[in-house]
């Protein structure tokens, strides 16, 4: 018996939580409509979109003939080569000389320092292509630094290495759409996060909450019974 | 006689709000049925709350259940018993207390019948004294025996102590609490200033509640029109909470 | 099948205006399968007034389509506490039909019941899936241990008022907290007899015919015939009830 008085009190408390929710429904909406617009706003109109080319390597042999075309049990190795050699052209590619070579060919007014955060170095897992990636607010700038990079780490390897082995796949191409800002994860993420301390705020403003608006309220932090509701229905004046 | 319009229970006897006092009215009588009531403060912690409307109105429907009843404006602050009424205020219960004036002197009738009003009177300088005099108390003795139930409507009892001494020699205190204006911390204090003196809060009247808190499920009400019997039907839609 | 609780008379409270309506719903009765209906209207100084005059118009009409009709009425509480000497009871018997309009369950309603009983008059409850909510189940549990009857509306069983009362309804029957179902009825729509609909939710429900019969037929007739012995609805019994160790 007394269980169901337990149950029965966790059972009012859930709708309590739902009364409280509705009577700050609006303040919650709010909130959250607030958060979504000006992160929506700040992604759309503050932040400068950021785009990203990619230029596409193939890090094998330069050419095959009868001779050196590869069989079943070279590919393996050729690939375990590959892979290790691809590392060293990862680290060619961002090493100084490279890039400031890059910087000097096109003219860029940053250090080999500034053009290393743009650039990345990535190898595709389990295969001999590297990508080869360089963000820029221009689009078109990002895609010329692209390929300069594609081209003099294709000289570097040459020199360095004495090696003609790696090749362009695919060239950078003028990206379309900026990488950054992610406008929707944006507003997503701040809607969300807005809602969660919309509802926070509901319930710390509930329990500073002074006023008594229903009979539960008298009963339950008054602990006197309500002997009667005088309903608001026009304007009913007091004194 | 001119009833303000706050006095439904007069006006409008078919109205929902005529219906909430009889309610309270008849769990008043039923609230300690081991002590039979007749003496009952009617106060609020805050001005504004309505009080003077509560106390009126419950007279009201108490003198038209057939009982004699007495409502004593015991606001020697502010008056407005007589205002609610729309009657004079030239002589009351301070007459009676301080000049030994009679009763019947002061006292005036309501045209509900079974109804007698005694407002403040002269404004006296030391109302808690007055209330807390000997001769209050013997005053109220005496007219235990003449009336069924004296309603005595009170100071607000946060800021001042006239409710808490009347509160002290009544059967039963009520609170009349509003539900725009009330403050929770005000009414506990309210209830604090009672207990200590020992004085039986029965109970508490929520003013002005919002529509929207009342949880009805579909609850029909209906007004009804006297003369010629028909009804008129008000749907009321469910909500959340309770009433 | 027998109607405790309909306001069937005319031109008196919220039901009926005119003869032609009373007349429709009298026949809508008829076609549901109701054979006895007790008149509840809704008390006013103008009802009793009237009531002897009314009730033989609506019997005679009532007569002339086969169904009996019975003198009753439905009684606020504080109007019943007032009117302990001449209340109007149901078909003659002990019974009184009362609802608590106020919605407010304290201790004083527990006296006002016990003091009507008191005075003889065993108590049914209208309808108090509507003028209660959930939260009220342990305030009307008392209400049940002390003896008064429930009176649940068809219309509730039947969702006709939503889906909020609808679950309330059935959490009452769980409870064993109904002895009677009635249509409340006021008018052909809104709120007409749903006896037929109610019955066969109830059965969906999986509910024992024995224990439908009881709630429509068997309880009700006891008081057409002034029987007191009630027969409680059975509680759906998940474990065997507590006792208390420390009183």
């Amino acid at each position: 018996m007394e269980e169901q008085q337990q149950l029965m009190e966790d059972e009012i408390d859930l709708r309590e939580i739902f009364q409280i929710l509705r009577r700050r429904a609006k303040v919650i909406i709010g909130t959250t409509l607030a958060c979504a617009v000006v992160a929506a706003l700040v992604s759309f109109f503050v932040l400068t979109p950021v785009y990203e080319a990619t230029t596409t390597l193939f890090a094998g042999r330069a050419t095959v003939t009868p001779e050196n075309v590869s069989t079943p049990q070279t590919l393996q190795s050729e690939i375990a080569i590959a892979k290790e050699l691809v590392n060293d052209y990862q680290e060619i590619a961002t090493s100084r000389v490279v890039l400031q070579q890059v910087i000097n060919d096109i003219n860029l007014q940053m250090t080999p320092e500034e053009l290393s955060q743009l650039v990345s170095v990535q190898l595709k897992n389990g295969t001999r292509i590297i990508m080869i990636s360089v963000k820029n607010t221009d689009p078109n700038m990002a895609a010329l630094m692209a390929n300069k990079l594609a081209e003099v780490l294709i000289n570097a390897v040459q020199q360095i290495l004495n090696v003609e082995n790696v090749q362009v796949i695919d060239a950078a191409t003028v990206p379309d759409e900026p990488v950054s800002p992610r406008k929707t994860l944006n507003t997503a993420v701040a809607a969300v996060v807005g809602l969660i301390a919309a509802i926070l705020l509901a319930f710390i403003f509930e329990y500073f909450d002074n006023s008594i608006r229903t009979p539960e309220d008298v009963e339950r932090h008054l602990g006197l019974p309500v002997l009667t509701i005088i309903p608001d229905l026009d304007s009913e004046g007091g004194k | 006689m001119f009833p303000g319009p706050e006095l439904v229970t007069l006006h409008n006897p078919s109205s929902l709000i005529t219906e909430s006092y009889r309610v309270l009215r008849t769990n008043i009588l039923y609230s300690s049925p081991d002590n039979p009531l007749k003496t009952l403060v009617v106060t609020s912690p805050l001005p504004g709350e309505g009080k003077t409307t509560t106390a009126g109105n419950l007279a009201v429907v108490m003198a038209q259940g057939g009982s004699q009843v007495l409502l004593v404006d015991l606001d020697l602050r502010m008056p407005s018993v007589h205002r609610l009424f729309g009657i004079s205020n030239s002589a009351g219960l301070t007459n009676l207390l301080v000049e030994d004036r009679s009763l019947e002197s002061v006292v005036q009738k309501d045209s509900v019948g079974n109804l007698d009003i005694l407002t403040t009177g002269p404004i006296p300088p030391n109302p808690a004294e007055l209330v807390g005099s000997k001769k209050f108390a013997m005053f109220i003795e005496e007219m235990k025996t003449v009336y069924d139930y004296i309603i005595l409507d009170s100071s607000p009892c946060v800021a001042y102590t006239d409710s808490v001494l009347a509160g002290r020699i009544s059967d039963g205190v009520l609170l009349v609490i509003s539900a725009t204006i009330g403050k929770m911390d005000a009414a506990i204090q309210a209830k604090k200033n009672f207990e200590k003196v020992g004085a039986k809060i029965i109970g508490v009247v929520l003013n002005g509640v919002n529509k929207s808190h009342l949880g009805y499920s579909s609850y029909y009400y209906y007004y009804e029109d006297d003369e010629q019997g028909k009804a008129v039907r008000k749907k009321k839609k469910r909500t959340h909470g309770r009433m | 099948m027998i109607d405790i609780h309909c306001h069937i008379l005319w031109g008196v409270d919220d039901g009926p205006q005119s003869p032609e309506e009373t007349e429709a719903l009298l026949n809508l009765a008829k076609v549901e399968g109701i054979t006895d209906i007790i008149a509840t209207s809704h008390y006013t100084p103008y009802l009793e007034q009237v009531y002897e005059k009314k009730f033989e118009e609506a019997a005679s009409m009532a007569r002339s389509v086969g169904i009996n009709l019975y003198s009753g009425c439905e009684y606020k509480i504080q109007d019943a506490l007032l009117l302990k000497d001449r209340l109007i009871t149901l078909a003659g018997s002990d019974f009184i039909l009362v609802e608590i309009t106020s919605g407010l369950l304290g201790d004083f309603v527990c006296n006002q019941v016990y003091d009507l009983e008191l005075a003889g008059y065993p108590v049914i409850l209208a309808h108090p899936e509507r003028s209660f909510v959930p939260a009220d189940l342990p305030k009307l549990r008392k209400l049940g241990d002390m003896g008064v009857y429930f009176q649940i509306t068809a219309g509730s069983i039947a969702g006709k008022f939503g889906k909020q009362i609808q679950g309330f309804a059935f959490k009452l029957l769980e409870e064993g907290l109904c002895h009677f179902v009635a249509s409340d009825a006021h008018n052909q729509r809104s709120r007409a007899f749903f006896f037929t609909e109610a019955r066969s939710t109830l059965q969906k429900k999986e509910l024992m015919p024995q224990a439908i019969n009881l709630l429509f037929r068997e309880n009700t007739s006891k008081v057409l015939n002034g029987e007191p012995s009630i027969k409680s609805f059975p509680r759906k019994r998940a474990e065997p009830s507590r006792r208390k160790l420390f009183p």
